[in-house]
């Protein structure tokens, strides 16, 4: 079966292995960790019932980070012969040198505390690669877009939208010997369909693209622009609202970023001296699972650490915040330690050197059962 | 159109490219409705830097480190202050455009840009206060004296004790109000309910999914009172409407930088457009306003520098505000929120005080505006002259599917509006 770009070049892991290895070679620091993203992406765009772009992608990039006794920095290229890459060594290194130090950078981590080892309960690995998704053709997505136009037609509706479809990969070693690599694919259908005075939206993406159907998607969206035409106004004021999972999200998906140790620490999230109290109503429950079925993502962070799953709320109270490594250990010396719920890392760290730590990135509500 | 992007340059990867983007192109013609049309261009054949007095290149780390530590100790030094953030950017991007149109383009832009907040967490309360503007500060295309006029050490201690009075300061009222607005503030309001409502693109329905369309039917170009008389806007990519962070010679497919009036003494008169969208208007010529994020990524009609031309009878924020009765000043975005047809919004900023009798009378926390942009643009009533004019950057422009970021200018004096629903974002 062909690949997204007829033949695929994506980087494998022993290529990146051999990489690392020359990084290594050309760096004088204590401690070096490089990260690897690929991708090769392909996007469709429909608007006003024609295919108006029509874009594919390919690359690869490796970011270096440096440690001298508490300094670190990082320098990202995406040319991977020895000149770019001693070059990129260099810019990490000299940019590590002149930080002051840092008295909460830990060591890098190795294999072993990475994959959970020491404490938590880590996910674990995940199959989201499809060849299937991968192999998708130019044409293929033009021919899925003709059906969603051939059902903004039945409708006398004008559409507009996206078909993408991407592989990608990404990994990351240090020099304590770990080595984690994951691979991915994702395919996304995105639909609005417009009439005079309204419109319809839905959309789906999944790493397999054989659970997309994009004639329900786009029959779905012309029935919501259907169903809302000729709307009234009505007075600003409180009313009950239901909202679909997706406006849900755009809601309170900016919450997240505060359920974080770093947010705590910097006195900067609305969990300040809230946590283990009822925020939420009873019947909602959300957890942070990169496992879940619906959900898509590496099953490691920043810094390697394997990801777990993290119960956030519980029956509307608070329970806990997610943490990267250096995170956990400045709270477990804070006065706010014996407030915040366990505190351990849960692999939610972004790469080092960053100023917000964690954030929990795959989202769960589960339904009330009620 | 089909695009493919690669990393590599070799020759065979280059044909390689180019041929899948021929099978892409080919893909998209399965569903279409009519031809792309592209409004002729000459051929260009230019070289361009932004101009600068100190590449901020050949500065230390060091002593860049040394200016923002700096900062950030005149900030913490206030009781009360629980976090002190500051940063700096400097970015010098270089791009060749050739055409088989025969152009051949070679410009290097330059930005920078720095700034610091400072948060005070006191009770179940956050505020902050930010220099000189939030959201990443001040940024635009020019070489290091930017940081050298900035005063970055000589505001922060200032700026601190403003997040912490605020939290001893009144609630901002609600109910309709004469506001007047800093320049910062007007920029962003300029970027949000004039900027994007112009993109010829979203108006043409292309941006449907993702960032919205426009209220802005091409019916109403000519004939659509958008503000009052004082309202003049400008859509102005040329180095001598200032270094904004829209500033360039061509655009990314090889237009020179222009002029378009957008509202002439509150008349709208002009959209953003490109080569493929001008003969929806009309025009025989693109207005030059495409732009990609990156080598990776498809240029779209972008904001150049949408400016508001200042007033012409010398008028200073301090005049201004003595001249005002009754109302509220505020300074400084906190939050945005507009609908997708850029016409109903809520903007909230960190800092006001109320006027009373011509006199900043008491701190005011929370402040928030709301309305509908037409009408809004309509009540404003006086504007601060050139003085006051400062060509604001705004680096976190986002648009498109794959999702490009990029930077605009937008120039700006602190002006006055009358009968403003202000407050209702805390009620």
């Amino acid at each position: 079966m062909p690949h997204l770009y007829g033949k695929s070049d994506m980087l494998t892991k022993e290529q990146a292995s051999d990489t690392f290895d020359r990084i290594r070679r050309f760096s004088s620091a204590d401690e070096v960790e490089a990260i690897f993203t690929g991708s090769h992406f392909a996007l469709t765009r429909f608007a006003n019932n024609t295919i108006h772009q029509n874009v594919e992608e390919e690359n690869s990039v490796i970011s270096i980070r440096t440690n001298f006794a508490g300094r670190t920095a990082r320098a990202t290229t995406n040319q991977f012969d020895d000149e770019s890459l001693r070059r990129a060594v260099e810019a990490s290194e000299n940019l590590a040198r002149v930080q002051a130090p840092d008295p909460d950078l830990l060591p890098m981590p190795d294999a072993q505390e990475a994959d959970g080892m020491t404490g938590g309960t880590p996910v674990a690995p995940l199959c989201r690669s499809f060849e299937q998704t991968a192999a998708i053709t130019p044409a293929d997505r033009a021919e899925v877009v003709k059906s969603i136009v051939s059902v903004a037609g039945t409708h006398k509706l004008t559409t507009a939208g996206i078909y993408s479809n991407s592989e990608s990969e990404e990994g990351i070693f240090n020099s304590s010997g770990l080595a984690n690599w994951h691979r991915q694919t994702l395919a996304e259908i995105s639909i609005t369909m417009l009439a005079e005075d309204s419109s319809g939206w839905q959309k789906a993406n999944s790493p397999d693209v054989s659970k997309l159907d994009p004639k329900w998607l786009a029959e779905t969206a012309a029935q919501k622009a259907v169903a809302s035409a000729h709307p009234r106004e009505i007075a600003p004021g409180k009313y009950t609202v239901i909202l679909e999972p997706a406006a849900v999200l755009d809601i309170v998906g900016f919450m997240f970023w505060d359920f974080s140790g770093v947010a705590i620490l910097d006195q900067r999230s609305f969990l300040n001296d809230r946590i283990g109290t009822r925020l939420f109503g009873e019947n909602i429950n959300i957890c942070d699972d990169v496992a879940h079925p619906l959900q898509a993502g590496l099953p490691f962070d920043g810094e390697g650490m394997r990801r777990q799953r993290v119960q956030l709320v519980e029956n509307g109270v608070v329970k806990r915040v997610v943490y990267a490594r250096a995170t956990a250990e400045k709270m477990k010396k804070s006065e706010y330690a014996t407030t915040v719920g366990p505190i351990e890392p849960t692999g939610h760290g972004f790469p080092l050197p960053n100023e917000v730590g964690e954030m929990p990135m795959n989202i769960v509500f589960r339904a009330s059962e009620a | 159109m089909g695009i493919r992007r690669v990393r590599r340059f070799g020759p065979r990867a280059v044909e390689a490219a180019a041929a899948r983007a021929v099978e892409i192109a080919k893909a998209s013609a399965r569903v279409k409705q009519e031809d792309v049309r592209l409004a002729p261009e000459p051929a260009a054949v230019a070289e361009w830097t932004t101009p600068f007095k100190v590449d901020p290149f050949t500065t230390s780390v060091e002593q860049n480190l040394d200016l923002l530590l700096r900062v950030d100790a005149e900030m913490r030094a206030v009781s009360g202050v629980t976090l002190a953030e500051t940063g700096m950017n400097f970015q010098r991007e270089e791009s060749w455009f050739l055409s088989s149109e025969g152009s051949d383009i070679h410009q290097t832009k330059y930005s920078t840009g720095a700034g610091y907040t400072a948060y005070a967490f006191a009770g179940s309360e956050i505020q902050k206060r930010s220099y000189p503007n939030s959201f990443g500060g001040q940024w635009q295309n020019r070489g290091y004296e930017q940081i050298e006029e900035m005063k970055l050490v000589e505001n922060a201690r200032r700026v601190a004790e403003e997040a912490v009075a605020l939290h001893k300061s009144d609630q901002c009222p609600e109910g309709t109000s004469t506001i007047v607005l800093d320049g910062s503030q007007l920029g962003l309001q300029i970027h949000e309910s004039i900027g994007h409502p112009i993109e010829l693109d979203r108006v043409l329905g292309m941006e449907a999914n993702f960032a919205g369309t426009s209220f802005l039917t091409i019916e109403k170009l000519g004939n659509l009172r958008y503000g009052s008389e004082l309202v003049n806007v400008v859509a102005d990519a040329r180095q001598e409407h200032g270094p904004g962070l829209g500033t360039f010679a061509y655009d990314d497919e090889g237009v020179a930088a222009q002029a378009t009036p957008i509202i002439t003494n509150g008349r709208f008169t002009g959209y953003l457009s490109s080569r493929e969208t001008a003969h929806t208007i009309g025009a025989a010529r693109s207005g030059g306003t495409l732009r990609a994020e990156g080598w990776n990524r498809l240029p779209m009609i972008r904001m150049t520098n949408v400016s508001i031309l200042p007033g012409e009878k010398p008028l200073s924020l301090e005049q201004l505000i003595g001249a005002t009765d009754d109302g509220i000043y505020m300074e400084t975005n906190k939050s945005w929120s507009i609908d997708d047809k850029r016409y109903n919004f809520q903007f909230g900023c960190e800092i006001a005080w109320e006027i009373k009798n011509g006199k900043r009378v008491r701190m005011l926390k929370n402040p928030s505006y709301s309305g509908i942009t037409t009408e809004f643009w309509n009540s404003m009533d006086e504007i601060c002259s050139r003085d006051e004019w400062t060509l604001w950057g705004t680096p976190n422009c986002g648009k498109g599917q794959p999702q490009q970021v990029v930077g605009t200018g937008h120039g700006a004096s602190p002006a006055r509006f009358r009968n403003i629903r202000v407050g209702s974002a805390y009620s």
